[in-house]
């Protein structure tokens, strides 16, 4: 087993990551080196599969984006999460590198040419030390946060 | 009967840590598992999540565990003396060292400065003076050493990944 797998399969046994699958934040739902895959809830209870490259973990980020696991590519983008113009919005864009990726400071292809977000928004970039718990924090924000459109549901 | 998992923080703890014990275990027997396995001072006192108070240490775990296993906190402090400014204004009171971060955000935008729910989501907690920003689920006397046991926070807005370029490739 390469050391970045080796790596990412200890941070999964954290307790910090276990914690927070039991709590119901997110699920890891598949490892195929270098693509996992995590489910995120988001807070009308809806599951939101982000597929990651994680190859060379820690210390290069990984990159995400959202997937159906079911056909196995990236997720149509009626189905995304959709924000009201806010926070959410600025983050869940499929149109950013085909939708291959979500605009976060922590997404190694995100960011690549925006060398200010380390001073704009430090807390936002990627630590090695903090694991893939701190990628999944960001999402399941979002996915919390006044900008998210819950899923309407059809009166009783 | 299965063992129950014993998620715990305390003083000085860089993330959670993880026991899995008997349930017949009493709170005194976990807490000599820990100061044992980390060399704590043994005038630790162990508290339930957002508890106010240490819990009794003759209590049995397995007569109050929830679904989650059970999530503690070990801390020489009874108290941890909170400071939170928000546009120039500081409101302050003290906590057990097991309430969480989202605990004490809820307490200081929603009680304190009067935001609702949602603006309050908008909002975060930093360590005063760092661009740290602890997760919602960080116990505050993990951020707070004895014998000073203080913690000024900073509640800032949640910035908006902003610079966006209109498209990638």
């Amino acid at each position: 087993m390469a050391p970045d797998e080796r790596a990412f399969r200890a941070d999964v046994e954290r307790p910090t990551f276990r914690l927070g699958q039991l709590a119901g934040r997110w699920r890891l739902s598949t490892i195929e080196w270098p693509y996992i895959q995590i489910g995120v809830t988001a807070k009308d209870e809806r599951e939101f599969v982000l597929r990651f490259n994680c190859a060379g973990f820690p210390q290069s980020p990984p990159t995400a984006g959202p997937w159906d696991p079911e056909l196995n590519q990236i997720l149509a983008f009626d189905k995304w999460p959709r924000g009201q113009g806010g926070r959410l919005s600025a983050v869940f864009r499929p149109e950013w590198k085909g939708g291959s990726a979500l605009y976060v400071p922590c997404d190694r292809e995100s960011i690549i040419g925006h060398e200010n977000w380390a001073v704009e928004m430090p807390a936002k970039i990627w630590k090695p030390a903090a694991g893939i718990c701190h990628y999944l924090e960001i999402v399941h924000e979002l996915l919390n946060c006044r900008d998210y459109a819950e899923l309407l549901r059809p009166a009783a | 009967m299965s063992t129950i998992d014993v998620f715990y923080q305390g003083e000085g703890f860089r993330e959670i840590e993880f026991l899995a014990v008997e349930p017949t275990a009493t709170f005194g027997a976990v807490k000599a598992l820990i100061v044992e396995k980390h060399g704590l001072d043994e005038s630790v006192l162990i508290f339930l999540e957002d508890e106010d108070e240490p819990v009794a240490e003759l209590v049995i775990i397995g007569d109050i565990v929830d679904t989650f296993g059970i999530k503690a906190h070990l801390h020489k402090c009874r108290h941890i003396a909170v400071t939170v400014t928000f546009n120039g204004e500081t409101v302050s009171h003290s906590f057990s060292p097991s309430k969480t971060i989202a605990a004490i955000k809820t307490w200081a935008a929603e009680t304190k400065f009067g935001m609702t729910k949602e603006e309050a989501s908008e909002h975060v907690l930093q360590i005063a003076g760092s661009h740290d920003r602890p997760t919602a689920g960080t116990h505050i006397g993990q951020l707070a050493k004895c014998p000073s046991c203080h913690l000024a926070l900073d509640l800032v807005p949640d910035q908006r990944v902003n610079g966006a370029p209109s498209g990638g490739n």
